[in-house]
């Protein structure tokens, strides 16, 4: 990063400002320009946010307590940048803030959170489980997009994400399909999340 | 976030305009800069990243790029790796995470980490039931404490 060079001038009142006063002024300001785009990119704004993974908008780690098919008790070892920290939710008829119904392949695990600084996130998760075992279908969304694809922002879920973590496993018992949970649900011991 | 392109030449009519549009252009900087950044020009944002590691398969695991990250043992479809805490410890020894994936995009787990002293320990394990990896870039964030 190189340094920000300004110079102080001297003067009193009726003076004549000299042009060159003026035209340090306008070096300065390029040299900011150049020192914040040295190690920042510009976001979808058009301001300046750091460049590269190690600075991130949000980080957070929870630990399972008690997991079911129906709750999932959650605590939270750390966290940061979430207004509302990370929790699972366990889907039943509908897909958490979405209102879409999950039907059967989407009725497991999520992982819900919303952000304190509103905007696109690009997340990052991570497992802590007991032994080697996946996650079958993982899928992160960005619940502030007004409709999948599109670059426009519903104002009220902006800086609210969801991801399905995995999905139950059925037993038959007669005529019905029990839920149960999936290897990886009973392995998974904490979940780290970033986002940037 | 522009650069100013007035240019002040001695002798040359100086109109407010151009006075106006450098400071407009030197705000967009201080509005810029301020985001990310407090009055005394240190970061907003905490830094919870504080380890990463990225490991290549060659015939046998290796690190290829490290900061505070180390691998001690490798095996077909797992590595184990250590995290050097020296400069900060940790909160406590479960305020700490990783994140890792393969060259694939896939994700990878891990073993609860094992924290003995200020190095951190923890056997990581890759998906290889889709197709075989040969990277994987490993990420610890955590909360430590302000040494």
């Amino acid at each position: 990063m190189k340094p920000l060079w300004h110079r102080l001038y001297q003067s009193g009142i009726g003076d004549v400002v000299p042009a060159e006063l003026l035209q340090h002024a306008v070096q300065t300001q390029h040299a900011a320009v150049d020192l914040l785009r040295g190690d920042h990119e510009i976001d979808w704004q058009g301001f300046p946010v750091h460049r590269g993974l190690r600075w991130m908008r949000a980080v957070a780690k929870l630990e399972i307590v008690t997991r079911s098919v129906h709750e999932v008790e959650t605590r939270v070892l750390f966290s940061y940048g979430f207004a509302e920290a990370p929790k699972i939710e366990v889907s039943g008829s509908k897909i958490p803030w979405s209102g879409i119904p999950a039907g059967v392949p989407l009725r497991g695990w999520w992982l819900t959170w919303r952000l304190e600084e509103i905007g696109p996130q690009a997340v990052a998760l991570g497992f802590e489980t007991n032994g080697p075992v996946f996650p079958r279908n993982l899928l992160v969304f960005d619940a502030g997009l007004a409709i999948p694809g599109s670059d426009n922002r519903n104002k009220d879920r902006d800086g609210r994400g969801i991801a399905f973590l995995d999905w139950f496993d059925w037993r038959e018992v007669g005529e019905d399909l029990v839920d149960e949970l999936s290897a990886f649900m009973l392995a998974l011991k904490a979940i780290t999340i970033a986002v940037r | 976030m522009r650069k100013s392109i007035e240019q002040f030449v001695a002798g040359e009519p100086l109109p407010a305009a151009k006075i106006n549009s450098l400071v407009g252009s030197s705000e967009e900087v201080a509005i810029a800069a301020a985001r990310e950044h407090n009055r005394s020009g240190l970061h907003i944002h905490m830094r919870f990243e504080f380890a990463i590691g990225v490991f290549v398969f060659d015939g046998s695991w290796a690190l290829e790029f490290g900061d505070r990250m180390s691998l001690l043992s490798a095996g077909a479809d797992w590595i184990e790796v250590a995290i050097d805490l020296s400069d900060a410890a940790l909160v406590a020894p479960t305020t700490i995470g990783l994140i890792a994936t393969t060259d694939w995009g896939e994700e990878c787990v891990y073993d609860t980490p094992s924290v003995s002293g200020r190095t951190v320990t923890t056997k990581i394990y890759l998906r290889t039931s889709r197709r075989s990896p040969t990277g994987c870039m490993v990420i610890a964030v955590g909360r430590r404490r302000d040494e």
